[in-house]
């Protein structure tokens, strides 16, 4: 096609990235005032939250009623990637609203990354084509590596450089695969049909190899076994604001993206290689380790690493479900996610920086000088678990239903034992999340502290806020479920 | 009169969500917030009961509004509605609900630890208690068996005794594992069962239970449906679906050996808290069974009734062994429990109008008579928190009302004619014996062994009495305490429920009149041969 | 209650329900009346009964001699199953009626005495009337199940009344060990009736006439077992000696006259309902517990176990007679309750004469004959009476005693043909008893009333007259002018209104008999004539060593299982969970390990280290993250290797 034909396409593409334009000129506008105003406001907490709320309006705005390839194929606006994108919004913005509650003040870089990160996740969720996906990747992770540093601690700094290194690793393995790919197939569109059709024809090991590869990196992004392992020393050292941010936003963009590789390699069924059969197996494994290793975890931001890398376990039983359905509770449960992570998170950091607990063993007795986040915490812990009356069990209810479905269509025991053991990790995640419950209320105080937490209002409000959304979404999962339910995933 | 189920579950939710802008100091208001709230459902009960009307199969006061209906694209559509109705079996066990939530109230009265949270938590577990007697809905079931679960743990882990903590743990473990092995069978049931008015082109998945009873509303080629061939182990889907529901259940029931956790719980939980856990929650168990397990899966109820018989024995024989030997008294009475609850199972077991009316009149009585049984052992632990059998001889002389209260509960409690517990157990015991002429379900001998259990109830209850209560008083502990007779909140717990007991005892038409056409209405469906193979 | 109405309002009803409810409404006024008021309570509990002992003569007016009669309501229906409850009326039925009713009054009057100086006699009131009512409902009732209820309740007031004396511990065990016996036979009761109901679709007594049905004998034999327990039979009876723990009078009325005659009554109700073989068993069971009491009271020097002992063996024989006359040992029954509870009111008399006596000193046992004698002069009423109710029960002619007696050996004897038969066996058993009857009874008469006087019972008094006149009653019906006006014949009109199965009157019979007892007398006298004091073997003394082997091989062994079935509760099944606990653990600590190990581990080495200078290098060189790499890396690998190999 002609230059002029090229530019055409450009020309319309733009249009549709609009939503990622707010965010670029956002983190620009960051940038600046960051450089005139060098003391530590809430301005620039606000200026971020503007930009995440008006680049939220647009993508409502620009709601794509048909998925449209961009930039020749280079990226992808559907409406499974534009759902995806509101919530890494609302997961940006409920992030600065946790800034407020830190003990000091970010510097504007710290809302440049995020930006940054945000922006990054909705180019992730759209590329079709290895080389976005790459770029859109390694924007997410190296914002994170320095995000991760912005304690200002030795740990913090520590932390960032250990996600730093075995991220790069993890990119490093994931280039090799694709580039493994290109050779097998011949093209880095991993959604056009060449690239299908070649590798249908073509059936060897190297392909499952690199498929493999590819997958390491996603499922460093999203702290899935077998490379989870940085997790739990990156969010202890972190600040907690940064941790949950973390726990939610780029997961929730590798999955997205993990979602449309693993249905691209899967070659409509005709795949040699039985990639149900590996995501169900990480699933089974990530869930498995996950809630092992919280079991005895005394560091609550600690075990929330751990219940993070079972969580993304859970999110990767709705991939494994391999069904239109699946998918749409895929989104479901990522919701409730958000929602349920974020309110754990932000009591937590009620209590780390009001009290100075980090480890669990501390909150023994607090049940009753901090009331009301107590309560909620509960509700959030019982979410996570998955018992109702909380969101969280409508979540896995249909995530379930979804697997047990594709268990009776293909009849794969995999898929039953994914079952089985999903649902009696149920009972272990009680155990560890429950601690938190019994340390609060049933475990007498032992240093007589009786400082009565005084909780920034707004704070308070924050938490009701989303506990209510965890309690309705159990009682009404309809108002959303109506809407997934409009979203038709097509590869 | 509409909406009176929504009051009965909604007045204790209210009140607990109210509770919470209260401050905690304001000690008595919760005490009284608490106990308004029983009397008024004990009103709403009567309005219930005015407006039941005759006594057929039929489910009374029925509500059903939608609650969840969501379209899941290609795979159907996902329906789950706030569906709640009274039918013999749940009003009997709702009025039991009803009456000893009343006493535990009045029972909980000096409890002073915590009052806001204690009373909110009590309310929450007394409005999940009803919501899972009246829900037809199996997701609204599930939610409210759910719901017991967290309020329950904190009561005995806050207000427990000494060893508390592991109590509660237990307890949680226990019931979460057999909630886990429901919700199998929950998610298998709701795929597999669309709701008949649901369009051919979109099938409704619905959660509606009554609906699941009817075999041709199964989905086919849906593993629960008759004739799928999945076959795992020795079992079919549907077989190993009414296992799974069975265990889930009998794990509150308690069966032996999954029983483990009550005696734990109830020596632990302060008085009126294993009140409600022996009189109200283990009958969850047995509802859960007549409710989901038999009627859904009639082919699994016969196949295995006499595994099921079996338990049941084993359960009496076992509890009342150990009750024999148990030297705390709380725990003498937790596993009379555990033994008084097998004869719930032998009655099922035993599809038989008789065995299935004196088992459900079982849990009825046994609600009564073992809140009694607790009251009584709180009484003495709150005067010495010493429960030590051993340590104790001729109270009698020092606390005659009390020692006959004593013998009231334990004869009633040991199949006294005259006391309720006597109708349920004959009741029991005959549909369990004629089982094997009406529908050769279980052999003779089960019930024969059974009545040994009677015997040796008798052995323990009497064996206590003669130590603790006859003879010369004494007390090994420390002697500066005095055993004072009962006062007067105590007189008022135990009496209305001793003239319970004796009242049911010798006119039980009065409830058989509600449970008889439950029972024969599960007796059709069971037996129903082409309920088995439509 | 729904009434099927099968006589919708017959005078009857009434009466019977006055019968029934005017002893439970003292037992609830009992309770009512307080403490200043508590002297009212043994009156008014005795009128009660005395206006039930009135309602109880009308209605044996009302119906004796009349056809077999039912009035009845439905109690429980479930399914298409009816339990009825109601009011049976035969000439049995009334007659037992007003013996209980008529004893039970008597007993009451002498309470009064009996119980002047005790304070709780409250509970004690009470429980009499309930006892009574529970065991007129056991005569009234229609229905099996009904039956079984009061069956039940009976044993219920037993175990109070005989731990009465709380404060003794002796009391409250031989209470349990009461109840638990005859919950023991009750159990067969049970199992009876559930078999007769599974094969006959009913429990109304009037429907069983006539039905045969599978398993009839097991059903037999499971009620005889209830039998056995109520009324004392081998090997059930050693409960019994230990009830006289009871106040006497007590005994005298539950113990001697009304429950353990339950039993015999349940025999003589459904007689129609024992098979030829079940009743083989009935029989050697009846004889051997005849034969065993009549020897245990020989060697008894306890007052009241001597009666006691005697009561089972006169119980064993109605048993053992019942296969052969029903009638025979109905009227022996009747018998017998006047004159044993004659004979323990006469010994409740001495009892607490000798208390009163001295009070003082408690180491001496009163109940003890050895320390005892020559009472005819200070108590002479008493005297007189108890001799005319022991020649009753040894059966000497002109008593009631000889005439039931009598009538019963004729009947076994008419169904001897040869003697090496089993009812000539157990015929040759019963002549045995006939001949040891006296013989006891003429050892506890001479031991109480000749000899020479103790010393330290000089002053002791006679009872009161409100104790004398039941006494007097009782002895009085004792005398054979109760039941016949002929000595020596036994057509009389109480045999005749038994409906006696007609047979040959043997005249040989009576005579032997009175040989017999007569026989006994002189061997008697010689055997004790001078009060020997020493005892005999423990075999014959204690309950035949019967209380040791329950005691050792049932007893023992259930503490044992129990004991173990809790061990295995608190270590296996809970080992078990704690098992899934531990591996839990161990999975997590497992996975934990790693983390801990080698991520933790090199964290702190890095801590230290960075302490120093953190620099880049430093990290590198404490080699932590090639370590991390390397497991991430491994693990691909493995998962990789792994699949590909599948």
């Amino acid at each position: 096609m002609g230059l002029s034909e090229k530019l055409q396409w450009i020309a319309d593409s733009v249009s549709f990235l609009i939503p990622e334009f707010v965010l670029i000129l956002g983190m620009l506008i960051l940038l600046m005032t960051g450089l005139r105003i060098r003391k530590n406001t809430n301005v620039f907490a606000i200026l971020a939250i503007s930009v995440f709320v008006i680049a939220g309006f647009v993508t409502v705005m620009h709601w794509p009623a048909r998925p449209v390839a961009l930039f020749n194929g280079m990226l992808r606006t559907d409406d499974f990637s534009s759902y995806l994108k509101l919530l890494f919004l609302i997961g940006g913005i409920l992030t600065v609203c946790m800034t407020f509650f830190e003990k000091e003040k970010f510097r504007s870089e710290y809302f440049v990354l995020l930006t940054t990160i945000v922006a990054g996740a909705h180019f992730l969720v759209m590329s079709m084509n290895f080389v976005t996906l790459l770029i859109s990747l390694e924007l997410i992770s190296i914002s994170s590596y320095l995000l991760v540093g912005f304690g200002f601690t030795k740990q913090s700094s520590e932390g960032s450089l250990k996600y730093f290194l075995f991220g790069s690793v993890a990119t490093a393995v994931m280039i090799y695969g694709m580039s493994l790919f290109y050779g097998l197939a011949g093209t880095l569109d991993f959604s056009s049909n060449g690239f299908v059709g070649k590798l249908i024809q073509t059936p060897s090991p190297l392909f499952f190899i690199a498929g493999c590869m590819v997958l390491a990196g996603f499922l460093f992004k999203i702290s899935a076994a077998p490379f989870h392992i940085w997790a739990p020393d990156v969010y202890q050292s972190a600040p907690v604001s940064v941790v949950a941010f973390l726990s939610v936003v780029p997961k929730l963009a590798g999955v997205g993206a993990l979602v449309k590789f693993i249905l691209a390699i899967n070659l409509f069924g005709q795949s040699s290689f039985d990639w149900q059969w590996v995501i169900a197996a990480i699933a089974i494994l990530s869930i498995t380790i996950g809630n092992f290793s919280a079991l005895w975890q005394n560091d609550a931001k600690r075990m929330m690493a751990y219940s993070s890398i079972a969580q993304s376990g859970f999110l990767l039983v709705g991939v494994a479900a391999f069904t239109q359905e699946g998918l749409h509770f895929l989104l479901f449960y990522a919701s409730i996610f958000l929602i349920m992570n974020f309110l754990v998170f932000v009591i937590l950091q009620q209590f780390e920086t009001g009290y100075g607990i980090t480890a669990i063993s501390e909150l023994a007795g607090l049940g009753k000088n901090a009331q009301i986040p107590a309560v909620l915490i509960v509700i959030g812990l019982v979410s996570l678990t998955g018992l109702p009356p909380t969101g969280g069990f409508t979540a896995k209810l249909f995530i379930f239903t979804s697997l047990w479905d594709s268990y009776v269509q293909s009849g794969k025991t995999i898929i039953l034992v994914l079952f089985l053991v999903g649902l009696v990790n149920t009972v272990v995640a009680l155990f560890f999340y429950l601690k938190i419950p019994y340390y609060l209320f049933i475990k007498p105080r032992i240093s007589d502290s009786t400082i009565s937490l005084k909780i920034p209002s707004f704070s308070l409000i924050l938490q009701a806020l989303l506990a209510m959304l965890v309690l309705l979404l159990f009682f009404q999962p309809d108002l959303l479920m109506g809407w997934i339910n409009r979203i038709n995933f097509v590869l | 009169m509409q909406h009176l189920i929504s009051y009965l579950i909604f007045l204790p939710l209210g009140a607990a969500l109210l509770g919470l802008f209260v401050p905690s100091d304001k000690k008595n208001f919760f005490r009284l917030l608490a106990l308004s709230v029983s009397i008024l459902q004990v009103i709403v009960l009567l309005f219930i009961f005015q407006s039941y009307g005759a006594t057929d199969t039929s489910f009374r006061l029925v509500e059903k509004t939608s609650w969840i209906t969501m379209d899941v694209g290609t795979w159907g559509s996902f329906k789950a509605e706030y569906f709640v109705g009274l039918d013999g079996l749940s009003l009997s066990l709702v009025l039991l609900t009803v009456l000893v939530t009343l006493i535990a109230v009045i029972a909980s009265w000096t409890i002073d630890k915590q009052v806001k949270g204690y009373f909110i938590l009590f309310l929450l577990l007394n409005g999940a208690v009803i919501g899972s007697f009246c829900a037809l809905d199996l997701l609204l079931f599930y939610l409210f068996f759910e719901f017991m679960l967290l309020p329950m743990y904190f009561l005995i882990g806050i207000w427990g005794g000494p060893r508390r903590e592991y109590a509660s743990v237990k307890f949680f473990l226990y019931t979460l594992l057999g909630s886990i092995l429901i919700l199998v069978v929950v998610i298998a049931l709701y795929v597999s069962v669309k709701d008949p008015n649901g369009t051919s082109t979109n099938i409704t998945h619905t959660f509606n239970m009554l609906y699941m009873r009817d075999p041709s509303n199964f989905i086919e080629g849906s593993l629960l449906h008759h004739t799928s061939g999945w076959i795992l182990g020795p079992f079919s889907a549907r077989l190993w679906a009414f296992l799974l529901l069975f265990i889930g259940f009998a794990i509150k029931l308690p069966m032996v050996p999954l029983h483990t956790w009550l005696p734990d719980a109830h020596v632990e939980a302060p008085t009126p808290v294993s009140v409600l856990l022996a009189a109200l929650l283990l009958k969850i168990g047995g509802y859960g069974l007549l409710r989901l397990a038999y009627p859904v899966f009639p082919d699994g109820a016969v196949y295995f009734s006499w595994l099921v018989g079996l338990f049941g024995v084993i359960s009496i024989i076992y509890g009342a062994m150990n009750a024999l030997a148990s030297k705390d008294l709380k725990r003498l009475i937790a596993y009379s429990s555990v033994s008084h609850m097998g004869f719930v199972l032998l009655g099922i077991a035993s599809v038989t109008v008789e065995g299935i009316s004196g088992a459900v009149y079982q849990m009825f009585s046994h609600g009564i008579i073992s809140a009694m049984l607790f009251l009584l052992a709180g009484v003495i632990s709150d005067r010495t928190h010493d429960r030590l059998i051993e340590n104790y001889s001729g109270l009698s002389s020092k606390m005659p009302v009390y020692t006959g209260f004593i013998i009231v509960a334990f004869f009633a409690s040991l199949g006294l004619p005259g006391f309720s517990g006597f109708i349920a157990e004959i009741l029991t015991l005959l549909g369990a014996f004629s089982s094997q002429g009406v529908n050769n379900l279980l052999p003779v001998w089960m019930a024969i062994v059974a009545t040994s259990g009677l015997l040796l109830s008798a052995a323990y209850y009497l064996w206590t009495i003669q130590r603790m209560f006859y003879g010369r008083f004494g007390y090994k502990g420390d002697n500066t305490i005095t055993l004072s007779d009962l006062d007067r909140r105590e007189y008022s717990t135990l009496l209305p429920l001793a003239l319970l007991t004796i009242c049911f005892g010798i006119f039980p038409q009065v409830l058989l009149d509600f449970i008889n056409p439950f029972a024969e209405q599960i007796v059709r469906i069971v037996l129903d041969p082409d309920m088995l193979n439509p | 209650m729904t009434e099927t109405a099968a006589i919708p309002d017959h005078p009857l009803t009434y009466l019977s329900f006055a019968v029934l409810l005017l002893p439970l409404l003292s037992f609830f006024l009992c309770h009512v009346i307080g403490e200043k008021f508590s002297w009212l309570i043994s009156l008014v509990s005795t009128a009660l009964l005395c206006l039930t002992s009135l309602a109880a003569f009308l209605l044996y007016q009302g119906a004796y001699g009349n056809p077999e009669s039912v009035i009845s309501w439905s109690w429980i229906k479930t399914g298409n199953h009816i339990f009825e409850v109601g009011f049976l009326f035969n000439d049995q039925v009334v007659v037992m009626t007003l013996m209980v009713t008529l004893v039970s009054a008597l007993v009451h009057l002498y309470s009064i005495g009996y119980m002047a100086d005790d304070r709780a006699s409250k509970k004690y009131f009470a429980f009499l009337g309930f006892f009574t009512f529970a065991m007129l409902g056991l005569i009234l009732s229609s229905n099996l199940l009904l039956t079984f209820c009061f069956w039940e309740l009976v044993g219920f007031a037993s175990y109070r009344l005989i731990s009465y004396y709380r404060d003794q511990s002796k009391a409250a065990s031989a209470a349990t060990k009461a109840f638990l016996m005859n919950r023991v036979g009750d159990m067969g009761f049970l199992v009876g009736l559930m078999i007769i109901w599974s094969a006959t679709g009913s429990l109304e007594i009037s429907q069983l006439h006539q039905v045969s049905f599978p398993l009839q004998t097991a059903a037999g034999l499971c009620i005889f077992l209830g039998v056995m327990g109520k009324s004392a039979q081998f090997p059930l009876f050693t409960w019994l000696p230990d009830a006289m723990k009871a106040p006497t009078p007590v005994s005298a009325l539950i113990h001697a006259a009304t429950m353990v005659a339950a039993g015999v009554y349940l025999l003589v109700r459904l007689h129609f309902l024992f098979t030829a073989d079940a009743f083989v068993v009935i029989t050697w069971i009846g004889a051997i517990t005849a034969l065993l009491g009549a020897l245990a009271a020989l060697f008894q020097y306890d007052l009241k176990k001597i009666l006691a002992y005697s009561t089972m063996s006169q119980l064993g024989l109605m048993v053992m007679a019942m296969a052969v006359s029903p009638g025979a040992s109905f009227l022996h029954l009747l018998n017998h309750a006047f004159f044993k509870a004659g004979l323990f009111l006469g010994a409740g008399a001495i009892i607490h004469a000798m208390h009163t006596a001295h009070h003082t000193e408690k180491a001496l046992d009163v109940q003890d004959i050895r320390n005892m004698g020559a009472l005819r002069t200070q108590m002479p009423v008493t005297f007189f009476c108890f001799a005319i109710c022991s020649a009753a029960l040894a059966g000497l002619p002109l008593t009631s005693g000889f005439v039931s007696k009598d009538i019963l050996l004729s009947h076994l004897g008419a169904s001897v043909n040869t003697l090496w038969s089993q009812q000539g066996i157990t015929m040759i058993i019963a002549w045995i008893t006939v001949f040891l009857t006296p013989i006891y009874a003429f050892r506890l008469f001479w031991y109480v009333f000749f000899g020479q006087m103790k010393n330290d019972l000089v002053m002791l008094q006679e009872a009161p007259v409100i104790m004398r006149i039941p006494m007097m009653i009782l002895a009085l019906l004792s005398l054979t002018l109760a039941v016949s006006f002929a000595p020596f014949s036994i057509t009389a009109w109480a045999s005749k209104l038994l409906y006696l199965q007609t047979f040959e009157e043997s005249t040989y019979i009576p005579y032997i008999t009175t040989a017999i007892v007569i026989l006994a007398l002189i061997v008697g006298y010689f055997l004790y004539r001078n009060q020997p004091t020493r005892s005999r073997s423990r075999f014959l003394t204690q309950n035949f060593l019967l209380d040791s082997f329950y005691a050792q091989y049932i007893i023992q062994p259930f503490q044992f299982i129990s004991g173990f079935t809790l061990s295995l509760d608190k270590t296996w099944i809970d080992r078990g969970i704690h098992a899934v606990a531990y591996f839990q653990v161990s999975l997590s600590h497992l996975a934990g390990w790693f983390d801990r190990s080698v991520i933790d581990g090199s964290v702190n080495l890095m801590a230290g280290a960075a302490g120093r200078l953190g620099t880049i290098t430093r990290y590198l060189a404490a080699g932590k993250i090639q370590t991390y790499v390397l497991w991430a890396m491994l693990g691909l690998i493995i998962f990789m290797i792994w699949f590909l190999i599948l």
